[in-house]
């Protein structure tokens, strides 16, 4: 499966931080699904707002990671990816070919 | 000269009055049926709640009378279905006590569908979808000594409690391959009561209802949710720790109430303790499943 240069959430996703839980639920109005997500991996679907790279985006998380604790910039973008790989399975963000114009 | 007086109607008494009142949570609801052949079916299917001796006032109202197309149902004077057959109006007050009830207890209760128990000062969930086993293992937990709350409506109000709303026990179907009719009886925990309608297809339909003996009285807290899930190719039963997100996500798939789903989530976890456990447990066989919960429960 290739992965879109661009990723973006999908339109209507909502999300929904419950206190102490540390942890994003998102809801899918449409289908009502629901998804839970740690905050790092919520902090990625944020950033993917159709205008920033896989690139930018893994690099951006790297930035916010206390210094002296980021993997190498590699490793983040396959960490990256991977979890991307999982939102387009889940439905979360666009895959290559959907995304709206 | 003396005034005449106003004509009056002639009413004449019914010559048949079933009249209840039951207290369910903060809840008065009365009920009144003038149809001998629907008075069976609802004493059995009310049996269970607490009854008011106190006939001033209710919250909701419903009537069971005869019409001129047959038996009429309505509630707080709304039509809601007239039927020619005594029992399928039984089944149709049934629906509708159950939903016009727990819509009225909302806010204050959210209604899950889930069957509850306390066993021992825990209050047990356990949660699904028909045939995830829900009901099993709440008669498994019935026949070794829990109290009953309800089998499909578990309400639970802001502090994390459920309040009794005990509906007769029902399964699937009439006969269960755990749990013989004659065991059922043999236990003395239970009662029996029934009514019989014609199915769609035809078919007379005679419904069973259980009256577990052992019911909670006061509200219980929620230490333990279970998600059951039947499956009788494994060979052992397996239970796993559930996250909370997670079977907060679950658990807003079986409220009874039509709200978008993130505000089912935000009410859930306001409501439900932080102390409560969550677990998944896969049974092949109910009584052993059973035993896992008491050991959870024991061993801590």
């Amino acid at each position: 499966m290739s992965l879109p240069e661009l990723p973006e959430k999908v339109g209507n996703l909502i999300g929904e931080e419950l206190e102490g839980l540390n942890e994003m639920i998102y809801v899918r109005p449409e289908d009502g699904a629901s998804f839970s997500l740690n905050m790092t991996a919520a902090s990625i679907l944020e950033l993917c707002d159709g205008k920033r790279s896989r690139v930018e985006i893994a690099r951006l998380l790297a930035d916010a990671l206390p210094a002296g604790t980021a993997p190498d910039q590699a490793k983040i973008s396959d960490d990256v990816d991977a979890i991307l790989a999982n939102f387009v399975d889940y439905g979360l963000i666009y895959a290559d070919a959907e995304a709206p114009d | 000269m003396p005034m005449p007086k106003p004509p009056t109607e002639k009413r004449q008494k019914p010559p048949f009055m079933l009249s209840i009142t039951l207290n369910i949570a903060h809840l008065r609801v009365r009920i009144h049926c003038t149809e001998s052949g629907c008075s069976k079916g609802i004493e059995a299917l009310t049996a269970l709640y607490e009854h008011s001796e106190d006939a001033d006032g209710a919250d909701l109202c419903f009537t069971i009378k005869s019409s001129a197309d047959g038996i009429a149902l309505a509630c707080d004077g709304e039509y809601i279905w007239t039927g020619k057959e005594a029992g399928e109006v039984v089944a149709a007050f049934e629906w509708a006590f159950y939903n016009h009830t727990i819509a009225m207890l909302y806010p204050a209760f959210v209604s899950l569908h889930a069957a509850t128990v306390s066993w021992q000062g825990h209050g047990i969930t356990i949660a699904g979808t028909s045939g995830a086993g829900k009901s099993s293992l709440c008669t498994a937990a019935l026949l070794h000594g829990a109290d009953y709350f309800s089998d499909e409506y578990s309400l639970l109000d802001k502090k994390g409690y459920i309040t009794p709303f005990p509906r007769p026990l029902q399964w699937d179907n009439n006969d269960h391959p755990a749990f013989s009719r004659q065991d059922m009886h043999d236990s003395g925990l239970f009662g029996e009561g029934s009514y019989a309608f014609t199915g769609h297809d035809g078919q007379p339909v005679t419904s069973l209802l259980w009256h577990p003996r052992h019911l909670g009285i006061a509200p219980t807290k929620m230490s333990l949710l279970i998600l059951p899930r039947f499956d009788a190719s494994i060979a052992a039963v397996q239970v796993e720790h559930v996250l909370r997100s997670q079977a907060l996500m679950e658990l807003a798939e079986e409220m009874h109430h039509k709200l978008p789903v993130q505000e089912r989530l935000r009410e859930l976890h306001h409501r439900i303790p932080e102390t409560t456990r969550f677990v998944r447990i896969i049974f092949p066989d109910v009584h052993q499943a059973w035993k896992q919960v008491e050991q959870l429960l024991t061993k801590g």
